[in-house]
């Protein structure tokens, strides 16, 4: 307990705390963009995979432990953030254009919209919110139609392409922190760098073309209700 | 070649600043910055003006007191150089040069492009040392010291202390003098035995000056002119967690009974 103590009355100790619920976060979406590509096997598969999860006896426990997580990631990550800008106070001089300055914020502004994204997207799809009577289908096997759900909800372009422009969001704190957590957790080296600079590239690439490609499936008929 | 210098000019802490344009001719391509600063400098003395206050000591890239802003980059535009090893063959002629002075919440502006670097200072004294008897220096050699070690500590002790990694960095973070630091005497067995509370004493040090943290732009070591590695922030971070956790700092002291007669 007073080992966290300190270490969370440490600039350092706090930014690790944001890296290892951040590792979390990332396991989390490269596990959640593997389920939701059994959509592409079909809809029995999908409902199955949604079902398995449903009715795991984790399930509470997994949500509360992801929601607690998310809790402490933004918490810690909007403090960190408010220290930081605090440290220089200047922030643009004169040789330096307003769109790196953004850039160089571009962690905050992409969680901040990342956390929006979750709420609406925890309300939509998890809780059914604005879906109606889709939200209530089963399928053959009487598991809960998750394909239909989605297939009926993306078939909305403006929903397609607001989770489409949410993912670029995802895309930018992906490339970054895949990277960066290596730095953060001490497991780095100047050799290192070309590996953990590919490696972020293709685990971005990965799971937010992985995301994207569900709603533009949907948009282009490629995907479709049976 | 002529120039314009456009110089950050602030009476002092207290007073608004602002830039001043100062047109220089006849410079030669092998000045090198600081002298095109002591030619502007000799002009407004001149003319009976107040010259621009900057720092510098060595002139030859190894003090650290040199610290001039060149056109949004700390050292200015070449990788690995201090602003005195600056040569104007890197600028073309008729161009003007921004120069501004390394700002930030812990190095506040003292006079013109002079800041009050003393954080850095106060951070080396919290522990950026070791404990000592000072006297006679010891025979070479008599502590072994592997090539590799030597080598790798040599490179972070390169560090000059000259602060442009804060400047250079969007959160004025010192992680990358303070990685510096702690790792050149954590690699050595002299640094050793204070290993652990060096780490965390220097992290305190660097926090109560109000610097900021690590986001990992890296931003730090492109400005660096000698070329630190950013991979020590990455082993600042690891000793830092490994004393934080595992330090032998916790715990009080072992229970120890006294013999009583
Ligand atoms: C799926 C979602 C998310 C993932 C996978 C994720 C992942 C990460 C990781 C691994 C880091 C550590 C990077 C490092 O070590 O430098 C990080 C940093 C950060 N995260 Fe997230 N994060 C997510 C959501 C969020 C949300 C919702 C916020 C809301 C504010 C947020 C804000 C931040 C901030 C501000 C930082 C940077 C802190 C700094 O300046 O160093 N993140 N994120
Ligand atoms: S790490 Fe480099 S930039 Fe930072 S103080 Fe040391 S020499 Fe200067
Ligand atoms: S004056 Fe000493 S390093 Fe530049």
């Amino acid at each position: 307990m007073k080992r966290l103590l300190y270490l969370l009355s440490t600039t350092i100790g706090r930014k690790l705390i944001v890296a290892l619920t951040g590792i979390v976060l990332i396991l989390f979406v490269v596990g959640h963009i593997s389920g939701n590509l059994t959509i592409y096997i079909g809809q029995s598969a999908l409902n199955n995979y949604a079902h398995f999860l449903q009715t795991s006896p984790m399930l509470w426990v997994m949500r509360l432990s992801m929601l607690a997580i998310v809790m402490l990631h933004v918490a810690l990550g909007v403090a960190v953030t408010q220290e930081n800008s605090l440290a220089r106070p200047e922030s643009c001089h004169a040789g330096q254009s307003w769109y790196l300055h953004v850039y160089q914020r571009r962690m905050i502004i992409s969680g901040l919209v990342l956390l929006a994204f979750i709420a609406v997207h925890v309300a939509h799809l998890t809780l059914g919110a604005g879906i109606g009577e889709v939200f209530r289908l089963k399928d053959a096997s009487g598991h809960v139609d998750v394909y239909s759900r989605v297939v009926t909800t993306f078939q909305n372009a403006w929903i397609a392409w607001a989770y489409i422009a949410a993912m670029m969001f995802l895309a930018i704190h992906l490339k970054h922190t895949v990277r960066a957590v290596f730095q953060t957790l001490g497991f780095s080296r100047e050799s290192y760098f070309e590996f953990l600079e590919f490696l972020s590239w293709m685990v971005t690439l990965a799971v937010v073309g992985g995301f994207i490609s569900i709603p533009l499936s949907v948009q282009l008929g490629w995907l479709a209700l049976l | 070649m002529n120039l314009v210098l456009r110089i950050w000019r602030q009476a002092s802490a207290e007073v608004e600043g602002r830039f001043e344009d100062y047109p220089v001719s006849g410079i030669s391509t092998d000045y090198s910055f600081l002298e095109v600063l002591d030619r502007i400098n000799e002009d407004l003395v001149s003319q009976n003006q107040e010259p621009v206050a900057y720092e510098m000591d060595c002139r030859e890239g190894i003090c650290g007191s040199c610290s001039l802003m060149i056109n949004g980059t700390p050292h200015g535009p070449r990788p690995a150089t201090t602003t005195c090893q600056l040569y104007m063959r890197h600028f073309h002629d008729g161009q003007t040069i921004t120069v501004e002075p390394w700002l930030s919440r812990a190095t506040p502006v003292i006079k013109d492009l002079v800041v009050d670097r003393s954080a850095l200072d106060r951070i080396m004294q919290s522990a950026g040392y070791i404990s000592v008897h000072t006297g006679e220096a010891p025979d070479a050699n008599t502590i072994p010291v592997s090539k590799s070690r030597a080598d790798k500590a040599f490179v972070a002790a390169s560090c000059i202390g000259c602060g442009a990694c804060i400047a250079a960095c969007p959160n004025a973070s010192a992680m990358l003098f303070v990685a510096a630091k702690v790792t050149h005497l954590s690699l050595l067995p002299q640094g050793e035995p204070e290993r652990s509370h060096r780490v965390r004493a220097m992290v305190v040090a660097m926090d109560r000056e109000g610097f900021g943290n690590c986001s990992n732009h890296y931003e730090c070591a492109k400005a660096c002119p000698k070329s630190i590695p950013v991979s020590l922030i990455a082993r600042l971070n690891r000793e830092f967690q490994h004393a934080g956790l595992l330090g032998h700092e916790y715990g009080g002291p072992i229970h120890h009974a006294a013999h009583e007669e």
